[in-house]
């Protein structure tokens, strides 16, 4: 039988800096992708750090970037045609 | 009361005047200053020499060691010239013109040694364009770099 899997995972974060500086991090196996800015003192700046394995993420939906809000496109016009 | 050629050549080392009686001296004798056939007149006892008929090398009648040791001890006495030419080189000569094996003049290293230089590089150049990969990822990083430039203070 297939092992359970956690509620976490351990996640590595790489500098961009290429200086190998490392953080790992335990989230909750959901969360996407992350990159993160902080401080890298082999490269004496904040840098960018970046997940260094893939790993499966929890699929949302992509965002809906139209205007449109929610109910805004409703017309009572057409309720009260329908009626009659 | 100096000695004749003769008397002289009696005094020599046992190794040397043996030599010397096999292979007679240079200004007596002509020998090649590169390895030859075994029926070449000139052959050059120091240096391997090919048998023409078969293609086969036969090595040197004198080892390297054996021919070291001669010239050595004929250079004590001044008359290393007299030998046949050697394929080794000795004292001031080899200090002046050594051979050096490849590998100390171009020395391989190791492979981290060898991708050293690149991989500073590649770093060097990932924190100079630092700012640009956050922004890239972090699109408000821009406007706070902005503002960071704005506040910095200059000498004016």
């Amino acid at each position: 039988m297939a092992r359970a899997k956690t509620a976490n995972t351990m996640v590595k974060l790489v500098s961009a800096a290429k200086t190998g500086y490392e953080k790992w991090f335990n989230i909750p196996r959901s969360t996407p992708k992350m990159n993160l800015i902080l401080y890298d003192p082999r490269a004496k700046r904040h840098c960018l750090f970046v997940e260094d394995k893939k790993r499966r993420v929890a699929e949302r939906p992509p965002k809906d970037y139209s205007r449109s809000h929610p109910g805004s496109d409703f017309f009572m016009g057409d309720l009260i045609k329908n009626q009659f | 009361m100096s000695l004749t050629a003769k008397e002289a050549f009696a005094k020599l080392p046992q190794k040397l005047h043996n030599f010397f009686i096999k292979y007679p001296p240079r200004p007596f004798a002509q020998y090649s200053e590169k390895p030859s056939t075994i029926v070449d007149p000139n052959l050059n006892p120091f240096y391997p020499n090919k048998n023409p008929e078969t293609g086969r090398w036969h090595g040197a009648k004198y080892s390297l060691r054996r021919s070291s040791d001669l010239y050595k001890m004929a250079r004590k006495f001044g008359i290393q010239d007299l030998l046949p030419p050697l394929p080794k080189k000795f004292y001031e000569e080899k200090y002046f013109n050594k051979n050096w094996m490849r590998g100390v003049l171009t020395q391989k290293k190791r492979k981290w040694e060898r991708d050293f230089p690149e991989k500073l590089e590649a770093r060097e150049q990932a924190i100079a364009k630092m700012d640009e990969t956050i922004a890239a990822a972090r699109p408000r990083y821009k406007k706070q770099l902005e503002k960071k430039q704005q506040r910095e203070k200059t000498w004016f």
